[in-house]
């Protein structure tokens, strides 16, 4: 990318982070505007990824659109699904061929890879190294065990971990987690300030009188892990449910069986860490918040639908309650994935929590995001889940092919003008119903009033596939 | 046949309704009469993609009408209105009468209850060709596949496939199978008497000087009272299901699908015209509900409210049955796949043309939908050999597409669209088009390939192996079915593939055939469906 791209496209950043604040802060913002400059960005990256990444010149290519100058016609038809970053030969991780792993990530990335992988047996050491070399690769791993990877530059990386955290502040001043005096200085300061410098004040100053708590591992570059991780970075007293890092390695054992002495040794040091030690872990976290509450510190607790269960259920077997201090708040997201058996409606699981820590409802907040997209989106007290303007939404048909309208339902894909590394014209796995229309609770913007995983295909007969099998 | 459904408002389309009966234990049950304002207003509030809506008095179903020429949905629709199903109505709880009337009919009285019945289909072509008119404006399969379903009835319903069924299938101890269903046959069996027996003859040998005199072994195949829950992937499927319970002589209820609730009709009424009195159509029920409605389906799986539940088709279906019916026995026809191999000979001897044509008629078996269709075409080759098999089967596909118009529902295009733009992006891609839309795919991908994300929508996964017993791994019992050319490495690879779960090792291009008394899924389905007794 040249200096001059990446300073025009460094200004449309900016310039939607700007609209993303007032947005947050509940006013009107200019929804024209932020078009505009989503439609520029995304322009933009097009060329950049034509020029950049193979398998979206290939994409562009075949569709004979190497040159666009409307955005419409990228999201009819160069939108990748999120599968593109998995669309490696599992073979190469079973056989440790990294070389191949690193050709793969290359052909998804804005560079050519070429780290060294002599060595290398499992991807924590790959993405170690990937990591080294300046290339941050996001992963998750579906209930399969087949892993996403999202390389991110130094760049992209940047605004992944800097622009949420701008426009979500004025959300938690609205939900009186910052102090008064901050939330009226807040507007002046998102006004006056660059994004970054605010990012980086937020971060320094953090969230004085909370005490953190992640049902996260320590380390580790999974999707959700990384939230907890630069959410923590908040905070002066942090306690983390599991002080390791998490191995990518056994993860994917746990999905995909294992096959040698390696693999079981990797497994059994997970085990004893994630679930023989899961009691005392969270009895650990428990002791923490029960500290902080003493100490008169508010308290911040983040994780998954299922943790927030498993941590309730072992304050119901121990007898134990804590009431938080006034303003904790709780934050959680990610779904329940390979808990799906564990699922409990929201609400029960909102009475449950606030049942152990007396944490009001309204303190008890949502999130919804994915790997692949640089954006956050939290639930409002009306259920919705509001899209920053930072994000195009576009809601699919069936066909995949884009609607238009004010109340959609489909396939939730996104224009990301933020992904710069990797492409970010992306439809993801998830069926959505979305509503653009001011919403009750004074946000103004599209609001996803629905969420849910993307149904399989109907086969109505005796011909179909009943789990997944390879062929 | 015609008359009567002219005079009594049922299957005759009028302003996009259609009136369908239902058959009850032989009675026929008719739909209220409902104008299509009322149909659309109970519509309204559903979903676009919404089939099915219950109101106080009938079943409404709403299919899309799609435009034959262009295989597209028009945006019109034709609702079928059926009446309400009573579940308690269906169970048959009187087995004296069973044991009596259906279960003590002869097998001939099956053959010519099957002649009236095929008299009444084919003395009534007119309806017939109606109902299959009238059927093609929703059919999601080309026409030539909706067409040729039809013209199938009377093969379906011959008394010679009867016989060849029930014989060979039921056939035991060297006596045909119709002898079994007949009554009781006493068979020359070397009988061990048991070990208390022989104790017990050992204790009271004052009493039984001469041993206690043992009767000859007699066995009979019992009839059933059987639940067919049946696919709609192929139109036969229901009559299949329909003339399994007949030949077996069992009380039946067959749930129609949607989408082949038509056919189910229409043989609903020719039984009901042509022996209304027939033990065999008094218990003999066709009917359709929304499969997986527990208010419906929850009675059928009481202890004892059948003897037998058949299960045909998606996995949730099965899945679902399989959960619930815990005290009846279940005959399951799993989702299932095909694949085809070609040997290295085919390039040898430059006759690649040849096993694509062969392996293209193998996936093209009910337009890629049944379970026997061939998914996969494993090649025996280089990348390269693959890439080149690859675009002339692409060039035998545009032959089917021309000759079969394919229809590809929205959905499964975006499926293709998902597996182009993302997992399977780097794989080569071969596509036809018409008007700018796929119509058939061929892809060649080198890594194994996720069958959950195959669309069977016409789409052809070509994978090269450098030996055809490096697709072993990939064998298992969710296989139904294997086309192998040339026929001396079917022969090679028979047993092997077998012993794996595959049920029908055949050679390439001939995985469709059909014969009375084949083994179907790994069973001898009629000898399923009855009881096996010893009297």
């Amino acid at each position: 990318m040249t200096p001059q791209t990446r300073k025009q496209l460094n200004e449309l950043h900016i310039g939607l982070i700007k609209i993303s604040q007032a947005w947050a802060m509940k006013k009107p913002y200019d929804k024209d505007r932020a078009t505009e400059l989503r439609h520029e960005a995304a322009l933009i990256n097009h060329a950049h990824y034509v020029e950049n990444i193979p398998a979206y010149r290939r994409l562009s290519e075949e569709a004979d659109l190497l040159h666009v100058a409307d955005v419409d016609l990228i999201k009819k038809e160069l939108m990748s699904t999120d599968d593109i970053f998995k669309s490696y030969d599992q073979t190469w991780l079973d056989d440790h061929d990294y070389e191949k792993m690193n050709a793969w990530i290359g052909s998804i990335f804005h560079d050519r890879i070429n780290i060294n992988t002599a060595g290398v047996r499992t991807i924590d050491q790959w993405v170690d190294r990937l990591t080294e070399s300046g290339i941050t690769p996001v992963y998750s791993s579906g209930t399969t065990g087949r892993f996403s990877f999202i390389p991110r530059c130094e760049m992209s990386w940047k605004l992944f971990t800097t622009a949420p955290v701008s426009y979500s502040a004025p959300v938690w001043a609205d939900l009186g987690v910052i102090p008064l005096y901050q939330k009226v200085l807040m507007g002046p300061l998102l006004k006056l300030l660059h994004p970054d410098t605010f990012s980086m004040l937020l971060k320094k100053r953090g969230l004085p009188g909370f005490a953190g708590v992640f049902m996260n591992f320590r380390k580790g570059n999974m999707g959700i892990q990384l939230v907890g991780q630069e959410l923590s970075h908040l905070f002066r007293k942090t306690c983390f449910l599991y002080d390791t890092d998490l191995s990518a390695s056994a993860i994917r054992i746990i999905s995909r069986g294992i096959k040698n002495d390696a693999d079981l040794k990797i497994l059994e040091s997970f085990q004893k860490e994630t679930i023989e030690k899961k009691d005392e872990n969270y009895m650990k976290l428990i002791d923490f918040m029960k500290r902080a509450t003493l100490a008169g510190e508010k308290v911040f607790l983040f994780g998954a639908p299922y943790q927030l269960k498993e941590l309730s259920q072992v304050m119901i077997r121990e007898n134990v309650q804590i009431p938080l201090k006034k303003k904790s708040c709780v934050f959680f997201g990610g779904g329940w994935k390979s808990f799906e058996g564990e699922k409990i409606e929201r609400h029960e699981l909102v009475e449950m929590v606030s049942d152990r820590l007396n944490v009001p409802d309204e303190l008890i907040v949502e999130g919804y995001s994915m790997t692949e997209v640089n954006g956050l989106m939290v639930r409002c007290h009306h259920g919705r889940f509001h899209i920053p303007p930072v994000i195009e939404p576009v809601i699919l048909d069936e066909a995949l092919e884009p609607q238009e309208g004010c109340d959609l339902k489909g396939p939730f894909g996104f224009i990301d003008p933020f992904a710069v590394s990797y492409p970010g014209f992306i439809i993801s796995g998830d069926n959505v119903r979305m509503r653009d229309e001011i919403c009750p609770c004074g946000m103004h913007g599209p609001a996803l009033t629905e969420v849910g995983r993307a149904q399989g295909r109907e086969i109505k007969g005796c011909g179909g596939i009943m789990a997944s099998v390879q062929a | 046949m015609l008359k009567f459904c002219r005079e009594s408002g049922l299957l005759s389309e009028a302003n996009q309704v259609i009136r369908v009966p239902h058959l009850v234990k032989g009675a026929l049950v008719f739909p209220p009469e409902l104008d299509k304002k009322e149909i659309e207003a109970a519509f309204k509030e559903k979903e676009d993609d919404c089939t099915y809506v219950k109101t106080r008095s009938a079943q409404i179903l709403r299919e899309p009408v799609i435009d034959r020429q262009h295989m597209t949905f028009t945006g019109e629709y034709i609702y079928q209105v059926l009446p309400l199903v009573n579940p308690m109505e269906l169970i048959e709880a009187d087995i004296d009468n069973l044991t009596e009337t259906l279960y003590a009919l002869s097998f001939s009285e099956v053959l010519s209850y099957l002649d009236m019945l095929l008299k009444a289909i084919t003395e009534n072509a007119s309806l017939v060709d109606y109902i299959r008119d009238v059927s093609l404006q929703t059919a999601e399969h080309p026409d030539p596949y909706h067409l040729g379903a039809f013209e199938a009835f009377p093969f379906l319903l011959s008394p010679e496939n009867a016989e060849a069924s029930v014989d060979n299938d039921l056939s035991a101890w060297g006596r045909k199978g119709r002898d079994f269903l007949d009554g009781w046959v006493e068979i020359d069996a070397g009988v061990f008497p048991g070990i208390s027996s022989l104790i017990g003859q050992g204790l009271f040998k004052n009493e039984f000087p001469s041993g206690i005199p043992f009767q000859k072994a007699s066995i009979r195949a019992m009839p059933t009272r059987q639940l067919h829950i049946t696919a709609g992937n192929a139109p036969a499927i229901p009559l299949i299901s329909m003339l399994r319970a007949i030949l077996t002589k069992s009380a039946a209820v067959i749930k129609s699908p949607y989408g082949a609730t038509l056919p189910g009709a229409l043989i609903a009424l020719a039984a009901y015209v042509a022996a209304p009195d027939h033990p065999i159509t008094r218990n003999l029920s066709i009917v359709y509900w929304p499969g997986g409605d527990a208010s419906i389906e929850d009675p059928f799986f009481f202890p004892n409210a059948f003897d037998r539940i058949v299960v045909w088709g998606a996995p949730q279906a099965v899945d679902a049955v399989r959960k619930k019916a815990k005290f009846t026995r279940t005959v399951c026809f799993n989702p299932r796949y095909g694949f085809s191999f070609i040997g290295k000979e085919a390039f040898e001897e430059n006759r690649l043309r040849e096993a694509a044509i062969l392996a293209s008629i193998d996936s093209m078996i009910w337009n890629q939908k049944a379970c026997i269709a061939s998914q996969v075409h494993y090649v025996e080759g280089t990348i390269d050999q693959a890439e080149d098999y690859a675009k002339i089967l692409q060039d035998v596909l545009a032959e089917w597409d021309q000759a079969a118009p394919n229809f590809i529902k929205p959905e499964a295009r975006g499926n293709l669209k998902r597996m182009k733009r993302g997992k399977y992006m780097s794989a080569s891609w071969y596509r036809n088009r018409q008007n700018g839309d796929v119509t058939s795919s061929v892809v060649v991908m080198n890594e194994p390939f996720d069958m959950l994300d195959h669309p069977m929508c016409r789409l052809v996964v070509v994978r090269p192996v450098s030996h055809l017993n490096d697709t072993l791994p990939f064998i298992h019992h969710a296989v139904s079915s294997i086309g192998i050319y040339p026929e001396k490495r079917r022969l090679e690879l028979r047993d092997g593939i077998a012993a794996r779960g595959v049920s029908n090792v055949l050679p390439l291009g001939q995985v469709e055939r059909i014969f009375g008394g084949m083994p179907h899924d790994g069973m001898m389905v009629l000898t399923d469906l009855v009881d096996w007794k010893n009297g």
